[in-house]
């Protein structure tokens, strides 16, 4: 078993990789398995799942949706479709 | 892009073109928008870069499969468009800070997350709208894969089909946008005073 401590990870290479595709959605059942119970015991690997999970929090939060002009669907529809 | 997909291209009838294109294409017309403003930052641009995506969609309909993911299809469109149409006559030059992006692509260290001095507490701590600022003010690859990823929620095997780039190179350009998201944020925080 790693060795993790507040200053590091001994397997921090490994958990980095299935943290990036935890906060995307992107890690298999067996991965999600793996990190979920490696973060119960890793506060390294758990502050830095944190931050990156709030970083990407952030992103959506703050972003600032543009209205889409309310011109531009007929402009469109018009150069393109029959009338 | 087009060229590959004709080879297997269904014949729509014109009742089917048009169906397809506002039951398929238009509904993604606020997430086009967006993302054409997010890589232009004006008003007038985006309307004419989705617009042109939505002319050049329509006239290759054929080479869209019915049925297939719609979304990142019109994206891939739009981000071509992007680069070899609007960025040469964009009245507003992208700037590209290719310090920054040589240091990147040219960086071995798969770990420079460690670097980052950069703490959840301090985040929640910012009040405004740094990280929207600080992810305007990446370079336009790097905040391309952010978009697409944490705004557009695409997945790596869509984004690599956007972007014409393996999967890998996703993956790795997303690590190292957010890195340099972090170390903007942490530059930031330090300037301000926050712990």
């Amino acid at each position: 078993m790693e060795n993790s401590s507040e200053v590091g990870c001994s397997n921090f290479e490994k958990c980095y990789e299935i943290l990036k595709l935890m906060i995307d959605n992107q890690a298999s059942g067996e991965q999600e398995k793996y990190f979920n119970e490696h973060i119960e015991k890793c506060i390294h690997c758990l502050r830095q799942y944190n931050l990156e999970k709030e970083i990407k929090l952030m992103i959506q939060q703050q972003a600032d949706r543009q209205t889409v002009p309310s011109d531009l669907v007929d402009t469109i529809r018009t150069a393109i479709l029959p009338t | 892009m087009i060229t590959e997909e004709t080879k297997l291209k269904p014949t729509y009838t014109e009742g089917e073109k048009v169906q397809i294109f506002d039951g398929e294409f238009m509904p993604h017309i606020d997430s086009m928008y967006n993302f054409a403003y997010k890589l232009t930052f004006d008003e007038d641009d985006s309307k004419d870069l989705v617009q042109d995506t939505y002319m050049k969609a329509f006239r290759f309909i054929n080479s869209f499969q019915k049925g297939t993911n719609s979304k990142a299809w019109l994206f891939r469109i739009l981000k071509n468009s992007f680069i070899n149409d609007f960025r040469k006559k964009s009245k507003q030059p992208v700037k590209v800070d290719y310090q920054e992006v040589e240091n990147y692509y040219n960086s071995d260290d798969i770990d420079e997350s460690k670097t980052v001095d950069l703490r959840v507490e301090t985040l929640k701590d910012m009040m405004g709208d740094e990280v929207t600022i600080a992810l305007n003010s990446l370079a336009i690859d790097f905040r391309t894969v952010i978009i697409l990823c944490d705004l557009e929620g695409f997945t790596y095997e869509e984004m690599a089909k956007i972007l014409d780039i393996p999967i890998g190179t996703v993956r790795s350009r997303l690590h190292r946008a957010r890195n340099l998201l972090k170390q903007k944020l942490s530059s930031y925080a330090k300037s301000m005073g926050y712990k």
